[in-house]
């Protein structure tokens, strides 16, 4: 159903599957004509792993919670599937005491984890009696693409960072075992973050069970290396210049999919041939694609099951620019070719592939259209000036007085987001502020945008996107020694990762870089001694129980295999950009290191939804 | 070798062979004399409960209080109940080997085979109120039931404690006394069969009358003294005061044979002997003192000499017979061992066993014999295999499995899977048989029970190292039983650590699957010892299967620290709620505040329902900056943020931030001066909530440039963002005169380039223009272009010999087509850019 997430040695189709059979066996178990209601945040990872196919099988409607929403008569049951969130119970009691009838059946699924606290507010609210079942969707990580996997929780690192709340960590750990489950035991793990390390004790914790896990050989990913957010806050805040990022930070792409206005695409309602020549990835309000539709705008599929986009998404926008010149010619070439002179044979080849042909132009025509809009925007000035003065940062120029950019911008009363995203950024690059220099910043920003502004300056603290200086300066350092940034980088046919942000690599990036490398964690371990958090290094052997066979040699099958192309599960805690998921896609790309990745993340973030996360009360 | 292979203890009931089989010799304690004695016998092997026969003389030994011994059938005295309860009327064990006592007042006891009491309850109803009589213990399929007959001879049924009793029908013509009595069991049903006179009378519950049958006997009688029925309730047997014996199934209407046992005696028992190779029985077994006869449908006999005392245990598969000196079983001959043993069997099974005789003798005859069962080698093989199974004796067992071992060397592609599974069973049937363990077994009463419940049985009686080889042998899960040694150290052992100890150094070992510290721990809180209960979870590493029991043993703080230990944020919530419950909100804050993830959740929690509660913690925790925004937030949502300014200024001062606390001061300061500024501005312009910046922006708007450069010293505001302003106010009033004068009224902090971008702001290219000359000549460049000003900014590129501009500028002539600045643009990049 999904053969985008297919792959050869981490199927993440499985994932999907195992996905989808649990939330179906749930569904078999109830009996009598039923309709799910989703919470509006389950539409999206619900989309992910399951096809509006085995609802419409069994004849189950799909809406969304909408409290006063009254469904037919002869709906028997009624399932919810929902974030265990608090505020989303009001709704929910209001909708079933609309729906109360005889006869009738209310189930909750909550997905990921049953909550107590949820229950308890139902009991509160004196509609917990009507509920036949109270179950759970065990789902963790949800597949993104043929190598990301996601928990599509946005509000990770703000939960754990700012609140203390470490259910994102702990879900993630359950997930980890989740997927060893799946896939084997990962035999060496390392990590670097207080983060990273809460979720691999638990994770460790969790699988003293899984005894299976131990007995069996080591599974498809030999490798795992959990990163903090914490220990790189530069990346998130900074630009990203491919071409997925930039997407992503000017639209926003939700669970593989970008929703824009469909006035930018008018020749899809127009063009027949294209719209009924397509796989069913065009918009429509008849999709079949989407769960629940959404007439009058255009919804697009961004993953790797569309051949151009995976060969746009992680390249540098200025490449990208270039390329779809390129396949606009090749494909008005192809199809202007002088016919008469064709033999029949060759205009019958020529007829075969047009399908092919038309599912291209229209492709290519569609991320003209999207590029285009991408061109209007970095061409303003401010954008550029933005860039710039992150760039600046990023090099750490005048990195510990307060940057006459910011002074101006704030002068200006620019967007209050912008302003603190590039203070932050100027904080991750010097490692921490001046006393000094943080009370100015916060003097300012309190004089022009209001007092209330230290309530969200005091998040940001928590957070440790602003924060005093420590004696070492761990950017600076490791600019230096990691070749953050880069003097002679090239955006079009790149040689190196930095090509992401111009020049600049991301330090998550460039720590897998180097981990691959012969005695890679190694050499790193005294490298990143600076960075906040601790430098962890595990192994899972194989169990050898008494008595077991195993006897002869460690474990044969984990060292035989140097020449094989490893698989490396990085996780992200806390999230990571579309540019870091580029630059490790392009590592993996280059056949020297003779490496595969999948990556996890608790969420796909871009500088706005990472800072919009951290500053919303 | 036994002599003979053990044909010596066969002896035939026409057409049938039996056979008595020595089980083990009990070795009874010194003081215990059977004669004297009324014994009850678990069947399968189990336990024998004894107590003084009141109906003999005794010489008294020792106590005379009344004792019940219990004990295995090897005469280990297992535990003894010392009776003080009163007339104890009838014992008997149930399916579960407990002892089951009935007393006269109605009363029911019961006991395990260590003598230690279970339960007791009442018979209830009107046998509680009259005397009883008589009691029997009976099995159905519902259970172990019991059976009482009053005094006024009624009879009353009691499945098990929680059922109430059920009455049986009335003996019809109740004025004689019957002699005999004995439940039968149909299917769920149980009813009674009386022996009264020359009748027997059927009472069947929900019948309102029992049924009478009469005249069964043909030859002359006074009275049925013994009734006895089949251990599958098919058959039944009936003896009378003249000796003479009826066989017949159970609902008499089939006789099988009358017999006339010519003796005068009053028999012991009468047992129907089960057969070994179905569930029916063709013989009965009876004993008198000294002698038992066998009697069989087809009325033939044999007899044995016996001991003078002895009790009949009816199993499925046979009679046990124990007196004082030995434990035999009496069976129907199995067919497969008879066909090979018989003198002068002519199966194959039997020339097979030859054969191999032989083989090891080393002698040629061996292939002979091997000829002869060749064509049925695979039928000798099972029967070989068979046959061991229902050997009791070791040597012979060998003999035969090694004689099928032999044998399945010439069947191609034998599978060895029984041979295999017998051997396995064998094993441990002989282990189940020693002395020690005294549970001797048949093979089939062995799969009849099935592993797990003989495993348990062991465990039950302590045998725990043999119980664990048994799993082991039979791969059946072991931990299990590691866990009950467990629990008997946990009730029996008084010294914690010791027992800790003990139990850690038993459960290390990682073969070992699927063990729980925390079942054992429940069991140690169950037994009153919490400590022990606390030392065991500690051993336990899944921390999340800490906290039901912590919680259920009042151990709030362990149990928060267990939950956070976890990480399990959702079962902290729980923990959370469910203590927050049972205690003092005080002692509960002391608690959390020790775990920081409890605390960070409480407050999550806390920031969804109750907002005062949010304010105790911080108060308690001395967190002032939490408190300031606490109040923040709070006035915020009631719009009140004036009032709450000082109280949120001084909780950031003690808080210590600084900064945040003069920005409250100042911007309490600057209310009151909006307020001012609004009246004499008579209300048309609103400062009120205005932040610093907007008013003065407000104020230079209006042109009150006095009062705004006021503020600006006043507040500290920066020289660039007051410029910035003023040169927005003026660029936004289109004020350029005024521009201009301002910038030079000074050296502009803030430089000229955002002179000319307001001035762009608002389109006036020409104004820019005038800035731009004064911006810093590497800027000059970018400004003209910017201002699209595209012929100075291609001069000026090109006196700053700035080719990267220039290519920029040459890409975007290509763009808006301007052939003649294209042109010149190729030619200053002609100029400038290096030879090659």
């Amino acid at each position: 159903m999904f053969p985008y997430l297919r792959s050869q040695r981490v199927n993440l189709q499985l994932l999907q599957e195992t996905s989808a059979r649990e939330l179906e066996q749930h569904l078999d178990s109830i009996e009598g004509i039923k309709v799910i209601v989703l919470d509006e945040a389950m539409i999206g990872p619900l989309g992910l792993v399951t096809k509006p196919k085995i609802f419409t099988d069994r004849g189950i409607k799909l809406i969304a919670l909408k409290p006063d929403l009254r469904s037919p008569k002869e709906v028997q049951n009624i399932v919810y599937i929902v974030r265990p969130q608090v505020k989303l119970m009001d709704q929910l009691a209001a909708h079933v005491r609309n729906n109360n009838q005889a006869g009738r059946q209310f189930h909750i699924f909550f997905v990921p984890r049953r909550s107590c606290l949820c229950i308890k507010h139902l009991e509160n609210l004196d509609v917990v009696n009507t509920f036949m079942h109270f179950g759970e969707l065990t789902w963790n990580f949800l597949p993104l693409d043929s190598d990301v996997v996601s928990m599509e929780m946005p509000n990770a690192y703000r939960d754990v960072s700012i609140e203390g709340d470490t259910t994102a960590l702990y879900q993630a750990a359950v997930g980890l075992v989740q997927l060893q489950r799946l896939y084997g035991r990962i035999p060496k793990i390392y990590g670097k973050g207080v983060m990273a390390q809460f979720v691999w004790d638990h994770a460790k914790q969790l699988a003293i069970d899984e005894k299976s896990l131990y007995n069996g050989d080591k599974g498809a990913i030999d490798q795992l290396i959990l990163l903090d957010r914490g220990i790189d806050l530069l990346t998130p805040l900074a630009t990203q210049l491919t071409y997925e990022g930039l997407i992503d930070e000017f639209y926003g792409i939700r669970q593989n999919q970008l929703t824009l206005p469909g006035e930018h695409f008018p020749a899809y309602y127009t063009n027949p041939v294209a719209a009924s020549g397509s796989s069913g990835s065009t918009a429509g309000a008849e999709d079949p694609e989407r769960l629940i539709s959404d007439s009058d705008r255009k919804t697009i599929f961004l993953h790797s099951g569309e051949p151009l986009y995976g060969e746009l998404r992680n390249k540098n926008f200025n490449e990208v620019r270039m390329l779809l010149a390129r396949k606009v010619k090749d494909i008005q070439a192809q199809m202007n070719v002088n016919r008469q002179e064709q033999t029949v044979q060759e205009i019958k080849n020529f007829v075969d592939r047009l399908p092919q042909l038309m599912e291209q132009k229209k492709a290519t025509s569609e991320h003209t259209a999207i590029a285009g809009l991408i061109d209007e925007r970095i061409n303003l000035y401010s954008f550029n000036d933005d860039l710039a003065a992150e760039q600046e940062f990023m090099i750490c120029a005048d990195i510990d007085r307060p940057s006459a950019y910011i002074e101006d911008q704030i002068a200006r009363r620019s967007d209050l987001r912008n302003v603190l995203r590039l203070i932050c950024l100027q904080c991750a690059a010097a490692s921490g502020f001046k006393e000094r220099v943080l009370n100015y910043y916060k003097r300012e920003l309190a004089q022009v945008y209001g007092l209330e502004v230290l309530l969200t300056i005091s998040h940001l603290e928590k957070a440790g996107l602003l924060r005093a200086q420590t004696e070492s300066r761990a950017y600076a350092v490791l600019r230096k020694t990691l070749h953050l940034t880069v003097d002679d980088s090239v955006e079009v046919n790149p040689k190196d990762i930095s090509y992401v942000h111009s020049f600049y690599a991301p330090l998550t990036a460039r720590l897998v870089e180097h981990s691959l490398k012969p005695l890679g964690w190694q050499t790193l371990k005294s490298q990143i001694n600076n960075l906040p958090g601790p430098t962890f290094e595990d192994f899972q052997v194989q169990l050898i129980g008494i008595g077991g066979r195993h006897a002869g040699g460690a474990t044969p099958s984990e060292t035989s295999l140097l020449h094989a192309r490893r698989v490396v599960l990085v996780v992200f805690v806390g999230g990571c950009t579309f540019a870091e998921i580029a630059a490790l896609r392009f590592l993996a790309a280059q056949e020297d290191n003779n490496v595969e990745f999948v990556i996890a993340t608790t969420k796909v973030i871009n500088k706005h939804s990472f800072l919009d996360s951290l500053m919303s009360s | 070798m036994p002599i003979m292979n053990n044909t010596g203890e066969w002896f035939k009931v026409r057409p049938d062979y039996y056979r008595k089989v020595e089980l083990a010799t009990p070795d009874w304690p010194i003081d215990f004399d059977l004669e004297y004695m009324q014994v009850v016998a678990a069947p399968y092997g189990g336990p024998l409960a004894a107590i003084r026969d009141a109906t003999k003389l005794v010489p008294v030994k020792g106590t005379s209080r009344p004792m019940i011994r219990i004990f295995d059938t090897s005469g280990n005295e297992t535990g003894h109940i010392l009776w003080n309860h009163g007339k104890l009327i009838s014992m008997g064990w149930s399916d579960t080997e407990e002892l089951i006592c009935v007393l006269e007042n109605a009363k029911v006891f019961v006991y395990d085979l260590f003598g230690n009491e279970k339960e007791s309850y009442s018979i209830g109803g009107e046998a509680s109120v009259i005397k009883i009589v008589e009691a029997k213990v009976f099995q159905s399929a519902a259970g172990t039931g019991v059976a009482v007959m009053t005094t006024s001879g009624r009879i009353f049924l009691k499945q098990n404690s929680n059922k109430t009793e059920r009455k049986l029908p009335d003996i019809p013509n109740s004025n004689s006394n019957c002699s005999c009595w004995e439940i039968v069991t149909e299917g769920r049903n149980s009813y009674c069969l009386l022996g009264r006179e020359r009748e027997v009378i059927k009472l069947q519950h929900g019948q309102t009358v029992g049924t009478v049958t009469a005249n069964l006997f043909e030859k002359p009688h006074d009275r049925i003294i013994k009734i006895s029925v089949s251990y599958n309730h098919q058959h039944l047997a009936l003896y009378t005061n003249t000796g003479l014996l009826w066989l017949g199934s159970v609902d008499m209407r089939q006789k099988y044979c009358e017999f006339d046992t010519g003796r005068k005696d009053i028999p012991l028992q009468i047992e129907w002997i089960m057969n070994t190779h179905n569930t029916d029985a063709d013989a009965v077994v009876i004993s008198y003192p000294s002698y038992l006869l066998i009697v069989n449908r087809n009325a033939d006999r044999s007899e044995i000499p016996s001991d003078p005392v002895m009790f009949l245990v009816a199993e499925m598969d046979g009679v046990r017979i124990i007196s004082q000196t030995s434990h035999e079983m009496i069976q129907r001959l199995p067919k497969c061992v008879q066909n090979i043993f018989a003198v002068n069997s002519q199966e194959p099974a039997s020339y097979l066993f030859e054969a191999q005789k032989k083989f090891e003798e080393k002698s040629y005859k061996s292939d002979e014999y091997l000829s002869m069962c060749h064509s049925n080698i695979e039928l000798a093989v099972n029967e070989c295999i068979e046959a061991a199974a229902y050997e009791f004796c070791p040597v012979t067992q060998k003999s035969l499995m090694r004689t099928a071992y032999f044998g399945k060397g010439f069947i191609p592609s034998h599978n060895p899977e029984e041979y295999m599974r017998i051997l396995r069973i064998l094993r441990v049937l002989n282990t189940l048989r020693h002395e020690k363990i005294a549970m001797p077994l048949t093979y089939k009463q062995f799969s009849h029970l099935n592993p797990e419940v003989i495993l348990s049985r062991l465990v039950f009686r302590k045998h725990y190292a043999v119980a664990i080889q048994v799993a082991k042998h039979l791969k059946l899960p072991e931990s299990w039983i590691l866990e009950h040694w467990a629990y008997h150290k946990v009730m029996n052992d008084q010294n914690d650590n010791e027992v800790a100890r003990k139990i850690t150094e038993k459960f290390k070992n990682p073969s070992i699957e699927g063990i729980s510290y925390c079942n054992i721990a429940e069991k140690a809180h169950q037994n009153g010892r919490d400590e022990l209960a606390i030392k065991l979870l500690e051993l336990e590493p899944r921390t999340s299967l800490h906290v039901p029991l912590l919680l259920k043993m009042g151990k709030f703080d362990r149990a928060v620290a267990s939950a956070t230990q976890s990480g399990d944020t959702e079962l902290v919530t729980a923990v959370l709620l469910e203590i927050k419950k049972k205690m003092m909100l005080s002692n509960f804050h002391m608690i959390i505040r020790e775990y920081p993830l409890a605390l960070n959740m409480y407050k999550k929690i806390m920031m969804e329902s109750s907002r005062t509660a949010l304010f105790d913690i911080y108060n308690t925790e001395d967190d002032h900056k939490s408190i300031a925004e606490y109040h923040f937030y709070n006035a915020l949502d009631s719009e009140g943020l004036e009032s709450n300014l000082s109280n949120i200024g001084n909780s950031y001062a003690q808080g210590r931030c600084t900064v945040e606390a003069e920005l409250c001061a100042d911007t309490a300061r600057m209310l009151k001066l909006q307020k001012t500024l609004s009246t004499r501005h008579n209300g048309a312009i609103r400062f009120n909530g205005l932040s610093i910046h907007d008013t003065m922006l407000e104020l230079l708007k209006v042109g009150e440039q006095k009062e705004a450069e006021k503020i600006k010293s006043d507040y500290k505001v920066p020289d660039r963002r007051f410029w910035w302003l003023r040169i927005l106010t003026l660029a936004d009033k289109y004020n350029w005169v005024e521009l201009e004068k301002f910038s030079k009224s000074k050296k502009s902090p803030i430089g000229y380039e955002p002179f000319v971008e307001v001035c762009l702001q608002q389109d006036n290219v020409r104004e820019a223009q005038k800035y731009i000359l004064r911006c810093p000549d590497k800027r000059k460049v970018y400004w003209y272009m910017r201002a699209g000003l595209y012929e100075e900014s291609i001069d000026c590129a090109f006196e700053q010999r700035d080719l990267h501009s220039l290519y920029e500028l040459q890409s975007k002539m290509q763009l808006i087509r301007d052939p003649v600045l294209l042109e010149k643009i190729c030619h200053y990049i002609g100029m400038l850019e290096p030879r090659r």
